[in-house]
């Protein structure tokens, strides 16, 4: 096993742990290393292709990959390592995490700690939807990574669960993959995303928006063949083939828990101070794993100001 | 063993010689579980075999080793819920968020399907 040091040793390579980087590096510190599981740096925006990022940070619209691809160059132009298919898999101390990766087992010892592993959409599973198990149930999240990373075959009829903004990305992900949406589902009155966002995706996209409707079942064997819905009317049964489970986030907290620091059981968050600080002195949470779901650039301004705050 | 031991008394029955018994090559299924040292946690095969070293499913640990081995195996799972069983891939708590699409594409590249 190979044992390491560094100044600060961030977890996640999002907007959120990208942002701090390059942040700590103006500030000052010198070996700061980011650590990330997946095999490209960049966190969510890296599969999400349709524009909506970089307004409040970069001060301009872009792609998500363009968004991502545009801190990652600046994380490695200003001397930050970025170490991808490496996982944080535990604690071995106070400040020290083991990681794993193809090129083995490590221990690093950081002076400062900043966890930045995001949020994930709840599934299926999570959310107990009664009916059978068959294919073609995604999240939005697992859904882009299909459609825009790995170009694979999704369907042609689609429902989609929930009306937030990020619903309205799954829209846009399932047209690029010529995949109708039939129905988007949401058991509000109303869907909980900025007006113009919905007016433009229903216009072009031409989707039922279905209120005051919730899920009751899933239908098919081997393949999704529909879903049973409670409609103010009634029930109701639409057909499709797939079926998109959007929005209910929740932090990807495994790594903060596993350190036994203390947790909001509201959020499932890290509990942290105005420094951005958890219970364990020089361990730090930002981004979406702290109260999600915050859009990439609000992620990305609190990865930047945590180091002007108090370093 | 029951079935076999009717099977073989239906086939003597009907006349068949069976000739020599002999041993059948053994099969070994990857231990699930924490039974055993799993594959992400164990320096000296991932320095052997990196791919041990690369985890696809971040919830379960799965590794890229264990996706690639249990699909060239003598009874290679043909879609992905044979795959979830016999790795576990994909039956963390995130159920696919993360690694979905990934699974999906080890799968199919090495002839199964969704
Ligand atoms: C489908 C979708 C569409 C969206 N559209 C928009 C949009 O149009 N505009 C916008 O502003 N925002 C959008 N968002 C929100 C935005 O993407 C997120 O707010 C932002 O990515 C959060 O940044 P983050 O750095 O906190 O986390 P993430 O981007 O989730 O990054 C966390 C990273 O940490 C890594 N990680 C986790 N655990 C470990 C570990 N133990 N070891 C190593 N690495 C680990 C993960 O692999 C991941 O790469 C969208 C989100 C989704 C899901």
């Amino acid at each position: 096993m190979k044992v390491s040091g560094v100044d600060l040793l961030i977890v996640g390579s999002g907007p959120a742990g990208l942002a701090a980087a390059i942040a700590a590096k103006q500030s000052g510190l010198s070996r700061v290393r980011v650590i990330e599981r997946e095999r490209e740096a960049g966190g969510v925006p890296r599969h999400s292709f349709h524009t909506g990022y970089g307004v409040r940070d970069l001060h301009r619209v872009m792609n998500g990959p363009r968004y991502a691809a545009r801190y990652i160059s600046q994380t490695i132009n200003s001397g930050v390592q970025i170490s991808t298919s490496t996982t944080a898999i535990d604690w071995a101390d106070e400040r020290t995490l083991a990681l794993t990766s193809p090129s083995g087992l490590e221990e690093v010892t950081a002076g400062r700690i900043i966890l930045a592993t995001g949020a994930r959409e709840r599934g299926r599973n999570a959310r107990v939807v009664a009916g059978t198990r068959p294919a073609g149930i995604y999240t939005t999240g697992s859904l882009q990574q299909s459609v825009y990373l790995h170009h694979q075959e999704i369907g042609s009829r689609a429902v989609i669960i929930g009306a937030e903004h990020v619903s309205f990305s799954a829209v846009m992900t399932l047209a690029h993959a010529n995949v109708d949406t039939v129905a988007m589902l949401t058991s509000e009155a109303h869907h909980q995303s900025y007006f113009p966002l919905h007016w433009a995706t229903a216009l072009r996209y031409r989707y039922a928006l279905r209120t005051n409707t919730s899920l009751l079942e899933i239908l098919g064997r081997d393949r999704v063949s529909g879903v049973r819905v409670l409609t103010p009317k009634g029930e109701e049964v639409i057909e499709c083939d797939t079926v998109v489970f959007t929005a209910d986030w929740i932090p990807d907290h495994e790594l903060a828990r596993k350190g036994g620091l203390q947790m909001n059981d509201v959020t499932k968050s890290p509990i942290v101070n105005h420094h951005h600080e958890t219970s364990r002195s020089g361990v730090y949470a930002i981004g979406n794993l702290l109260l999600p779901i915050k859009s990439a650039d609000q992620c990305a301004l609190e990865g930047s100001s945590l180091l002007s705050k108090n370093w | 063993m029951a079935i076999a031991e009717h099977v073989r008394e239906l086939l003597t029955s009907s006349g068949l010689e069976l000739g020599q018994q002999s041993d059948l090559p053994a099969i070994h299924l990857p231990a699930l579980g924490e039974s055993g040292i799993r594959p992400y946690l164990n320096d000296a095969l991932i320095s052997d075999t990196p791919s041990y070293g690369e985890i696809v499913c971040h919830c379960e640990r799965v590794t890229r080793g264990e996706i690639d081995a249990a699909m060239i195996s003598p009874i290679p799972p043909r879609d992905q819920a044979a795959l979830a069983r016999r790795t576990r891939a994909t039956l963390g708590r995130c159920q696919g968020f993360y690694c979905h699409a990934e699974v999906r594409a080890l799968l199919e590249n090495a002839g199964g399907a969704l």
